[in-house]
């Protein structure tokens, strides 16, 4: 019998869609909430807790004041706009440099895992989830001690760059296990025959690498560059301990500007601002890179 | 165009033999079909042609000249693969033109050669598209413009056809061909399907287990197959196989039927005497009569199953207690067969293959 009208399956799935739909928004409304307050609210003379409307109005001042490294409308600044600029710039150097570092190492690495076989893979390939199970924060007594001991034989005035640098390489070390595993998923996904055919249709290793399997990995890099750029960016921990007290970054900054009874005296909305400015990277991702990464692996490898 | 030659070229997986001592010419501009099972090698045998794999063992040469460390570049082979493999990330413009692409051939060559292998295949129409927005036969045609493109010497096709559907198959099947006696090129073709391998090839190359088990035309393979598995490879249905006795005479026993040879084939089965053989007969070479007629070979035997095809029938005939034959029928002269009918099958003496119930090997050829 022909079915006249909307097709059964569509329906019932659109019907799953709804419910599912509805179910995620209940659970994550009070984020979404709590993230909207705090956006809001660095736009505004005073936070914006409710349906509480008067003498509230919009200004962009808390901006200016938080660049200013002001933490009060009136009082004069415990930090420079110089502060916050190098603040920013860390956090950037912080989250571009595990980016960096993780993407390199974990494109090339999957690239082994996927394609060569040597002994020892698969234990290898278990250990890497072993080590990602483990809590980064159990681990940061041995890199601490690793640290100072290294910094030491160090001359004091590569200290600072030394301190970057090693928050940089230990915050990717924890990122890179799961990345590999992502990487050697997408690697996984290209047939050997797609490059079997570049190789038969006159290209070199090197150029198959650049023209047929670099390409079809993309979203897995670009995968792997967001979710360790933002790993980065929003590490308190690693930083904290690393990093000495007159280098921080939006992270700590933050963090300090809550620690000790300190909230009572700052004007709130310059701290939602400087919450807003940390959250920008995830805002930015979850409007741009979802569709991207949505669509790969959609639409992915096919044929 | 060249002339292909494969010089005692074994290629093994670890313990698995893919490839086993293989020695084979192609010649210049020929259809060669690579007939076996799948598993059998072939695959293994184009990619060794191609330059993917490196033998284990043995010599590859092109036109006299050794070849076997080249890479795939420098060979200039066509190869179109089973899945295709095109580019998924490229239009089906950039998937042809890649080859020439890499050969640094300056835009209005590319332009116009990619035009023209396209016109020639009928997908001039589908330049802009992506692979996933094409049908199995359009990306199929894809993937040999792609190998014919650069004008290879030689055209290798893994199973080309076998992802698509029947009647296309058999469509794309006579194209193939007719493009081949275009070009003139010579071409390796894989299959594993027997009917296109008749359909198609100059020479047969049949494989089992890595090891060649035949070189001949299509009359020859089929009608003179080499050894058992050739003869039940090939054919649909393929050929029945039994076990007989050898009797003093030579004559071959089954049950109450006994066949005597005479001349050079009494000669070759004479030694046998005494021992069981193989032998094999294509069902359409069975005669059905009601009544026992002295000619030939004559076998009592009870209609065990009819199966109407359109224009002809297969007939299942019991000779014994588990032992069943095939027989082809005019679709008329099956209707009149019952099931559990008594009938009698003859045979020419010519149209049973004897085998060395040892190495399988046709009697005819020791
Ligand atoms: N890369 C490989 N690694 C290990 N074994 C392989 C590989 N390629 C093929 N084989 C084995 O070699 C044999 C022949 O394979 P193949 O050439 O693909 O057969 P066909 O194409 O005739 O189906 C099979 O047993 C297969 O499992
Ligand atoms: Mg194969």
């Amino acid at each position: 019998m022909m079915v006249v009208g909307t097709d059964v399956e569509t329906v019932r799935r659109g019907r799953r869609t709804a419910v599912l739909l509805a179910a995620i928004l209940a659970a994550s409304a009070p984020i979404i909430i709590v993230y909207a307050i705090l956006v809001i609210s660095s736009f505004a003379n005073r936070m914006v807790t409710g349906g509480y409307m008067e003498g509230l109005h919009f200004t962009l001042e808390n901006w200016i004041l938080f660049f200013q490294g002001k933490l009060t409308t009136s009082a004069a600044s415990v930090y420079t706009a110089w502060d916050i600029t190098r603040y920013i710039g860390n956090t950037f150097l912080v989250a571009l440099g595990v980016s960096g570092v993780v993407t390199a190492l974990s494109t090339l690495s999957g690239y082994s895992f996927s394609r060569m076989k040597f002994r020892g893979r698969s234990a290898l390939m278990q250990f890497l989830i072993l080590l990602h199970a483990f809590p980064g924060v159990a681990l940061i007594i041995a890199v601490y001690t690793l640290y100072v001991y290294t910094k030491l034989s160090l001359p004091p005035s590569l200290w600072v760059p030394y301190s970057i640098f090693y928050v940089v390489v230990a915050r990717a070390a924890l990122e890179i296990p799961m990345s590999i595993w992502v990487m050697k998923g997408f690697f996984d996904k290209v047939p050997w025959e797609v490059e079997w055919s570049a190789l038969v249709d006159g290209a070199s290793r090197i150029r198959v690498w650049r023209d047929i399997v670099m390409p079809l990995v993309k979203p897995g890099i670009a995968t792997v560059a967001i979710f360790s750029f933002m790993a980065g960016w929003e590490d308190l921990i690693y930083v904290l301990v690393f990093l000495p007290p007159t280098q921080k970054t939006l992270a700590t900054y933050i963090a300090s500007l809550l620690a000790g009874g300190s909230l009572e005296v700052v004007h709130l909305p310059i701290v939602a601002a400087a919450g807003t400015l940390y959250l920008l990277p995830t805002i930015l991702f979850f409007l741009f890179a979802r569709n991207y990464m949505l669509q790969s692996s959609l639409s992915g490898i096919k044929g | 165009m060249v002339e292909i030659k494969l010089q005692d070229v074994t290629k093994k997986f670890g313990k698995v033999i893919a490839v086993n001592n293989v020695t084979l010419t192609i010649e210049e501009g020929g259809f060669y079909v690579f007939l076996g099972p799948s598993g059998s090698g072939k695959s293994t045998l184009l990619y060794l042609l191609a330059g993917i794999y490196k033998p284990t063992s043995g010599k590859i040469f092109f036109d006299g000249e050794d070849v076997t460390e080249k890479p795939p570049a420098e060979r200039n082979v066509g190869l179109v693969f089973q899945s295709y493999a095109l580019y998924p990330h490229m239009t089906v413009y950039d998937n042809i033109a890649y080859p020439l692409k890499l050969r640094g051939a300056p835009k209005e060559v590319m332009d116009r050669k990619v035009k023209e292998v396209a016109e020639f295949l009928h997908i001039d129409k589908l330049l802009e598209r992506y692979p996933h927005q094409l049908s199995g036969g359009q990306q199929q045609r894809v993937a040999l413009a792609r190998a014919l493109v650069k004008e290879p010497k030689v055209l290798l096709l893994d199973e080309p056809l076998s992802n698509l559907d029947a009647l296309l198959r058999i469509y794309i099947r006579a194209e193939l061909k007719r493009i081949q006696q275009d070009l003139k090129i010579t071409t390796i073709y894989v299959t594993h399907d027997q009917a296109e391998a008749l359909a198609m090839a100059d020479k047969i190359v049949v494989i089992n287990k890595g090891v060649i088990q035949q070189i001949g035309d299509p009359d020859e393979i089929y009608y003179n197959p080499k050894n058992v598995f050739v003869a039940t490879f090939i054919g649909n249905p393929p050929s029945n196989t039994l076990r007989v006795k050898v009797v003093e005479g030579p004559c071959l026993s089954l049950g109450e039927w006994r066949t005597c040879f005479s001349g050079a084939r009494a000669e070759k089965l004479r030694p046998y005497v005494g021992r069981e053989v193989t032998v094999t007969f294509r069902p359409e070479d069975v005669k059905f009569s009601e009544v026992a007629e002295g000619e030939g070979v004559t076998i009592p035997a009870e209609v065990y199953e009819v199966e109407p095809l359109g224009r002809e029938s297969i007939v299942t005939l019991s000779l014994g207690p588990e032992i069943f034959v095939k027989a082809v029928q005019p679709l008329q002269a099956s209707k009149k067969l019952k099931l559990g009918k008594k009938v009698y099958i003859s045979l020419l003496e010519s149209s049973v293959k004897v085998y060395d119930p040892e190495t399988e090997t046709n009697l005819d050829y020791l």
